[in-house]
């Protein structure tokens, strides 16, 4: 004879079985999607500097963009954002590395056409953008020189990544790290004219 | 994981984030005005001028000195302190400086513990008004005393005008020998090789210690000032025999000078330089020692550069000359940015991070891009496989990230890296053209004995494209014998013998043995070219050879350089320290012989009261410290992590229902 258990549990074991079963198949989906990074970068690149344009050298396999320090002034960094993958992403935002230790400061993000001769004005702002698969964008990075005063003039900060936030499908919110067309680098400067209010206390030697 | 140790995990984390905002940076120095080559028109100086009576000298004595002299063991020298010390006139060096009558003074410093402290403490005056100016070369004018604050209040600026050296002589420096006495007076006035020149009654002063060794005579800088010794446009001055120790930048400073002679002198402690000179010419630096310095044991950088516009491999002349000298247990044992025309001979360089570089990577050292210096012959080069960044640096518990007092320095032997090195690196010319490195011995450095690499002319700030490949030719490795520690003989080979990244024109390997195999490099570079000529190979712009064979792009992939270049003490930014293969010690190279590496720090002698003074109780001087947990390194990707929790789920629902259903009473 059954009892109410009884009857109950049943219902238990199959339901277990189902959602173990879809917990898994959902484990696989998340495991190829994290593995799913749609988004890369051109060869096109373009920086417009306050002390002159950058000076581009070959290093290696890196092409090197360097680019000279001023105080409290910006950069623009344009580069081309490209999808590889078939299915569109709704690109949300970026984020570059910045804190005490970084020559630059990330002040805003702008998107223009499709390729570095149509990127965004100095006053465009960040708005989400649609990227189909196979499309491209222009990105510019507005970044503020900052850090001088503590950061050694034998020092400085080499540009590579940004982190691009997105949706896949326009449901699942990701993030992929993409790998830029230059590396970028920032000298900390080594006199007082493009690094003011600097003291023997504030930094190490050059 | 239970409770409790969830607690203490989230109790550490949080005394380390703690710890890791609270704790100070390290101690700061500072960065020089504009400097001038001199006129070239000095004189070598070969040894230290004897007493004599004849002579114009000025005895300098503590009060024990007597007691100190009766315990040398020599009779002769005691003999010569017990008559020296009847003449003591001074308690100071610098009141002994300041009473310097005539030219060529010998100022003999009799055995004693030596500090100075009258000129330790903070400016004062019109001294603590200094500000920094805008203008490049002429960097803190002396603010008008009666006119408002500097806008800065944290210290004095980074880079003194020689004219304010020569009015606050105590800014920077415990001790300043200043030599000229009519600089330009006008800030917004340009001086000039000719405008430099010694002309007072300084020229030519010595200052030399009386005891047996090095040790008898201690200036004990106590972290108080940047520079324990500074002469500045001092021709034909010689300092010798004695010991100078724990500054924040130098221990000896010597500064556009013509002419001057450092010998057996001890620099140790120092946050960046032992011996550190710049824009000299006609210098010796022979048989000092030099360790525990951040940055090297000994610079002669920015050295006069008297072969710029030689495009041909044989020297017209040598600017400085090192010799005879033992630099172990630095960062560095000798760099020299800059450091051209200069002969480096009959040295041992040993237990450093690295044993020596010369590079033109930094900006804003006159003379650039290095050239025309010879290292050889008769260096040996060993053993140079001390990792500070990993244990001082970026260590758990990091003693670099200490105040600087408190790092133990002298009593634990902990060098603070101030500028990157190449931990298992000989010898690295980084962007040199023209060296010389021959009949050299170099064994037992796990990297590689030699690290040729390119510098682009950019990153010292070189902005014409027509010199960005002016760097990293004809430089020769010649005869140098790799692989063999003398004292067995044994086999104690370098990680590799030469590593070069293939960039530029007329570089040559020849001649080299190794000991029990054959001389190794990077594969990468192929066959090194074995072919020596005298005359510069490359393409001339604007003055400069320039390499037309490789433009950039078949440099060997970025041996780490450029990753490394952002290294800055305990500020630098996450992640460098991890991609920086140099930061990282080598595997030992197969087949070594002898008695095992030994990386204990070297246990520095006389660390004991009679030669190490009590710390001032506010000597503190920090850098704001660096708050690396505020830095966004950009956020988080997505990982596998939910992944797999997801998948944890599923094969744990399905356990249960397999539980469930062997558990299950039978249905009737």
């Amino acid at each position: 004879m059954s009892t109410g258990n009884d009857q109950g549990r049943r219902w238990v074991i199959p339901a277990l079985v189902a959602v173990g079963v879809a917990l898994i198949v959902l484990a696989a989906s998340v495991l190829v999607l994290s593995r799913y990074a749609p988004l890369t970068t051109t060869d096109a690149s373009a920086i417009d500097a306050p002390a002159g344009p950058a000076v581009t050298v070959p290093y290696g396999k890196t092409r090197l963009q360097s680019v000279l320090y001023v105080d409290r002034a910006t950069m623009r960094y344009s580069f081309v954002l490209h999808n590889k993958g078939s299915v569109g992403v709704t690109v949300t935002g970026f984020d570059m590395a910045h804190g005490p230790s970084y020559l630059v400061r990330p002040v805003g993000y702008a998107v223009g056409g499709s390729t570095v001769a149509q990127a965004a004005g100095p006053t465009a702002r960040f708005h989400s953008f649609g990227l189909g698969g196979g499309s491209n964008r222009v990105v510019t990075v507005t970044l503020e020189f900052v850090n001088c005063q503590r950061i050694s003039p034998r020092s400085g900060t080499n540009l590579e990544h940004i982190t691009v936030h997105y949706r896949g499908l326009g449901l699942v919110p990701r993030s992929q790290r993409v790998t830029f067309p230059d590396l970028v680098r920032i000298g900390s400067p080594a006199n007082d004219n493009r690094c003011p209010h600097v003291t023997a206390g504030s930094r190490p030697p050059g | 994981m239970g409770r409790r140790a969830l607690a203490v995990l989230v109790a550490s984390a949080a005394i380390a984030a703690t710890a890791g905002i609270v704790t100070a940076g390290p101690a700061s120095a500072h960065e020089e005005r504009a400097a001038l080559f001199p006129t070239g028109q000095g004189h070598w100086i070969n040894s230290p001028r004897a007493y004599s009576a004849a002579r114009p000298h000025i005895v300098v004595c503590q009060p024990d000195s007597a007691q100190r002299i009766a315990n040398l063991s020599d009779p002769t020298i005691r003999h010569r302190n017990e008559q020296l010390l009847k003449q003591c006139a001074f308690h100071s060096i610098q009141l002994a400086v300041d009473a310097v009558k005539k030219q060529k003074t010998d100022i003999w410093l009799l055995p004693g513990l030596y500090t100075e402290a009258q000129y330790d403490g903070a400016p004062k005056g019109a001294c603590a008004q200094l500000k920094s100016s805008r203008d490049t070369d002429f960097i803190g004018t002396l603010e008008d005393p009666t006119g408002q604050p500097a806008k800065t209040s944290d210290g004095s600026p980074v880079a003194l005008s020689y004219g304010d050296q020569l009015r606050c002589p105590h800014n920077l420096n415990l001790v300043a020998i200043l030599g000229d006495k009519t600089p330009v007076a006008d800030p917004s006035t340009q001086e000039t090789p000719q405008t430099i020149k010694c002309d007072s009654v300084l020229c030519g002063v010595q200052l030399a210690g009386t005891g047996q060794s090095p040790y008898d005579v201690v200036l004990d800088n106590r972290f108080s000032k940047l520079n324990g010794i500074r002469a500045d446009r001092v021709d034909g001055v010689i300092i010798s025999n004695f010991t100078i120790q724990r500054t924040e930048f130098n221990g000896l400073y010597i500064m556009e000078s013509d002419g001057y002679l450092i010998d057996h002198m001890v620099t140790r402690a120092d946050e960046e330089y032992g011996i550190l000179t710049f824009a000299g010419d006609h210098g010796t630096i022979q048989n000092n020692e030099a360790y525990f310095n951040g940055d090297s044991g000994i610079y002669p950088g920015a050295a006069s550069d008297v072969n710029g516009d030689n495009l041909n491999f044989p020297v017209t002349r040598y600017a400085v000359i090192v010799r005879n000298n033992d630099s172990h247990d630095n960062n560095l044992g000798y760099s020299g940015t800059g450091g051209n025309s200069v002969w480096v001979h009959h040295n041992k360089f040993h237990h450093n991070g690295t044993g020596l570089t010369t590079d033109s990577f930094f900006p804003n050292h006159p003379g650039l891009p290095q050239d025309h210096s010879r290292f050889g012959p008769a260096n040996e080069i060993y053993g140079n496989n001390q990792n500070y960044f990993a244990w001082n640096e970026f260590s758990a518990d990091p003693p670099c990230a200490k105040p600087i007092e408190q790092r133990g320095y002298l009593e634990k032997g902990v060098v603070c890296p101030s500028v990157l090195g190449i931990v298992g690196g000989g010898l690295a010319i980084a962007g040199g053209n023209f060296n010389s490195v021959d009949h050299n011995k170099m064994w037992d450095n796990w990297r590689s004995a030699t690290v040729q690499i390119w510098v682009p002319a950019i990153l010292r700030h070189e902005t014409d494209p027509g010199l960005a490949y002016d760097t990293s030719s004809n430089n020769h490795y010649v005869a140098n014998r790799l692989g063999e520690n003398l004292a067995g003989p044994w086999r104690q080979p370098n990680g590799i013998d030469f590593f070069w990244d293939k960039e530029g024109a007329g570089n040559c390997w020849t001649a080299n043995t190794a000991l029990g195999g054959p001389v190794t490099n990077n594969p990468e570079a192929g066959t090194l070219p074995g072919t020596c000529t005298n005359q510069g190979q490359g393409i001339l712009w604007k003055g400069q050879l320039t390499s037309p064979n490789n433009p950039g792009t078949s440099a060997i992939t970025d041996p780490a350089f450029l990753s490394c270049s952002q290294y800055d003490g305990q500020a630098t930014a996450p992640g460098v320290y991890e991609t920086c293969a140099w930061f990282h010690t080598p595997a030992q190279p197969a087949g070594r012989q002898g008695p095992a590496y030994d990386f204990t720090p070297y246990k520095a002698p006389f660390v004991d009261p009679q030669h190490v003074a009590p710390l001032k109780p506010t000597t503190t001087t920090t850098k704001p410290s660096v708050d690396n947990t505020g830095d966004n390194a950009g956020n988080g990707l997505a990982t596998t992590g939910g992944g797999i929790g997801l998948a944890l789920l599923g094969l744990t629902a399905i356990g249960a229902a397999l539980w469930l259903r062997r558990t299950r009473r039978p249905i009737a």
